[in-house]
């Protein structure tokens, strides 16, 4: 069995994709909202891709593309009935065929190879209705690097194509919880691709694991361990594996959350009694503590332009979500209504939380719009937990019960199309998920 | 004397019921691994402390090939099935009169916390002292004080000098309802209203360590209220001060 199939035996995905979602309460300017603009869907024709290489590839780069675009519902896909292809010259490419199709671009790629182990690729856009080629990206890949690669091609269409960011390139960080012979639990802190193939895992621990938050240049990971019986705060060098203990306070050490800079994390302590917030210069390991009352404060995350801390607290009886103005110093209350609001992740353009909001005595993910205060739930799944936005805004994870096994899994879910893809384990259960900042890619443009 | 005498009881309490039960697998892991430490490690056999626990972590570097998730064989040999096992001792009970898995109703879990029964007996009977909690609640209830006066006398080896037999860690757990971040604070803040309350009885503050885990150890994991109403707690846990 090679290392490909092991992990596909191992997690074993399940893309089930639910292209019909109906979404209930919920209205749907909100994701237009998101995204800036009510577009059409977008027919494009993926041709299969030219592989001039007789190296087998592990993946099928064609087909991640494919799927990729496809969950982003901005896309209308357009089969055509043709093998793999790249033209030589705009002459070649046939476009009256194309526009009969209904198709108004078209992706070709060609893959070769670029000594050992390494690949060129290029990839050029066609635009059917001028009748011309809009550009060729090119980059060199190692054959480690297929799935990203693939994953990146999904972004630079969507981004010339759409105007707006997505991160198909981007990965997810989330913990595994399975057990062992002995009935004891196996903790595995994985990170995969953001479709949740390719799954990796960076520790692995018999003592739980909990809440990964990732660095902003996506090179390490802050998590809370308890490997040594408490609850500590470790950051995670990816590259390495190399862990340095951050936080082994008395008390509670947990939910690390990064400053947009990188050079802070903020966590929730517990060494007066309660549990406060502080933020943490990583640099000097100076802290300074943001919150003070005898009430529950935690789950703390940074507004991108690092203007607020938003968290949660319970200073008024019941879990809601608050801000810290971090230039004023001032507090102020973010959610009024609800039981239970908590587990805030706030979208880039500083507009959205998404969060779990309990409605009809239901703890589900919903989008909180800040300005206008209203609360969108957006799942009709159980015992929902850990929403985590994408870096585009486009894409949300979260975890949620399979109800069949009652064992935990993630979903994926695309605001704009409103289709949801799980992500289960064989026999355990796969929780808090965190989305991992964009990727940025070194590569050649050329124009027509 | 008579302190010391209830004192020696509750540790041969713990002796026979260290060497007498067999291992056990338990749903919780702190109970299988208890059993083991005390079997192995008898030098130290006195109560069970989240200290005792041994774990094992492995780091891998992203750049290592040898990163890829492998099958392991002993977790595809496990079965899907959630088996609905009961807190260590209370499962004891519930298999020695009925002989089979049941699940106890809120009464049935009382048994061995009513005011008269001594913390040694409670011990003796394998039942981990666990104080229960309502949802998103960390306040005591008028019972669970009750519960807890019960045993303070047990605590001390002389009140008047506030010299305690005993060091205790409470143990917070949370439901697995809600965020987990807020859960671990939670679980921390139902250790730390029974702490306060203990000091109000004048237990010395250094005989009280708190911990929570949040709702990483629940006792079901059945995701209905009738089970993760018993997930919400604070654990006992003791520590021997005649150790040192």
């Amino acid at each position: 069995m090679n290392h490909q199939s092991k992990a596909k035996a191992y997690i074993v995905v399940f893309a089930v994709i639910l292209l019909s979602f109906t979404m209930g309460v919920v209205k749907a300017d909100i994701y237009v909202d998101i995204l800036g603009g009510d577009e059409q869907r977008i027919p494009i024709v993926v041709l299969p891709f030219d592989v001039q290489t007789k190296k087998e590839l592990k993946h099928k780069m064609d087909k991640i593309v494919l799927n990729d675009l496809s969950r982003s519902g901005l896309f209308s896909l357009i089969e055509a009935p043709v093998t793999s292809h790249s033209f030589s010259s705009n002459n070649d490419v046939g476009y009256k065929f194309f526009r009969k199709l209904g198709a108004e671009n078209i992706i070709a790629a060609q893959i070769k190879d670029n000594g050992p182990n390494s690949y060129l690729l290029r990839v050029s856009l066609y635009d059917v209705l001028l009748k011309k080629k809009k550009w060729t990206y090119s980059w060199g890949f190692s054959s480690k690097q297929l799935r990203q690669s693939a994953h990146q091609i999904s972004d630079l269409i969507f981004k010339e194509i759409t105007g707006k960011e997505s991160a198909f390139s981007s990965n997810l960080a989330f913990i595994t919880v399975q057990k062992n012979k002995k009935n004891r639990r196996i903790y595995r802190l994985q990170i995969a691709d953001s479709d949740g193939f390719d799954a990796k895992t960076v520790l692995k621990s018999t003592d739980p694991i909990l809440s990964p938050a990732w660095s902003p240049n996506g090179q390490r990971l802050a998590y809370t361990s308890f490997e040594n019986g408490r609850s500590e705060i470790y950051i995670h060098h990816l590259q390495t594996g190399k862990r340095e203990l951050v936080a082994s306070y008395k008390g509670i050490n947990g939910s690390p959350a990064w400053s947009p800079d990188g050079e802070s994390l903020a966590m929730t302590l517990s060494m007066q009694g309660n549990s406060e917030i502080y933020i943490m210069n990583l640099l000097t390991k100076k802290l300074r503590r943001l919150t003070k009352n005898p009430s529950i404060d935690t789950e703390a995350n940074f507004s991108h332009n690092g203007k607020y801390v938003y968290f949660t607290s319970n200073r008024k009886g019941k879990p809601q979500i608050y801000r810290l103005n971090m230039y004023t110093g001032r507090t102020e209350q973010v959610t009024k209504i609800g039981e239970y609001n908590a587990g805030s992740s706030i979208s880039k353009d500083g507009k959205y939380l998404a969060l779990i909001h309990s409605s009809e005595k239901k703890l589900r993910v919903a989008l909180y719009d800040i300005e206008n205060e209203e609360f969108h739930p957006i799942t009709d799944t159980f015992l929902d937990d850990s929403p985590s936005i994408s870096p585009g805004a486009n894409m949300l994870v979260y975890s949620s019960i399979d109800r069949i096994n009652n064992n935990g899994q993630l979903v994926i879910m695309d605001l704009r199309a409103r289709s949801k893809t799980s992500l289960k384990i064989s026999n355990g259960t796969v929780k808090e998920p965190a989305w991992g900042p964009a990727r940025q890619i070194t590569f050649k443009k050329t124009l027509n | 004397m008579k302190k010391l005498s209830i004192f020696s009881f509750l540790i041969s309490g713990l002796f026979l019921n260290a060497c007498v039960l067999p291992p056990e697998k338990g749903d919780i892991d702190a109970d299988a691994q208890s059993v083991t430490q005390q079997e192995n490690d008898l030098d130290n056999p006195l109560f069970i402390s989240p200290k005792d626990r041994k774990g094992s972590i492995e780091v891998t570097a992203l750049e290592d090939d040898s990163n890829l998730v492998e099958v392991s064989e002993e977790l595809q040999d496990q079965n899907n099935q959630t088996t609905p096992t009961l807190p260590r001792g209370l499962q004891e009970l519930a298999d020695s009169s009925t002989k089979q898995y049941y699940i106890a109703t809120q009464e049935e879990l009382k048994i061995g916390r009513k005011e008269e029964e001594s913390l040694a007996a409670l011990l003796e009977l394998g039942l981990q002292p666990t104080i229960y909690f309502g949802f998103d609640h960390s306040q005591l209830s008028e019972e669970s004080k009750q519960i807890l006066l019960a045993y303070k006398k047990e605590f001390f080896i002389n009140e008047a000098t506030s010299t305690v037999a005993i060091t205790l860690t409470l143990e917070g757990h949370t439901d697995q309802v809600g965020t987990t971040q807020y859960n671990l604070s939670l679980g921390f803040k139902r250790a730390l209203s029974i702490k306060e309350f203990l000091l109000e009885q004048g237990i010395p503050e250094n005989a009280l360590k708190i911990e929570s885990f949040g709702e990483e150890r629940p006792v079901f994991e059945i995701p209905t209220e009738e089970y993760q109403r018993y997930n919400r707690r604070v654990e006992i846990y003791f520590a021997s001060q005649r150790k040192e």
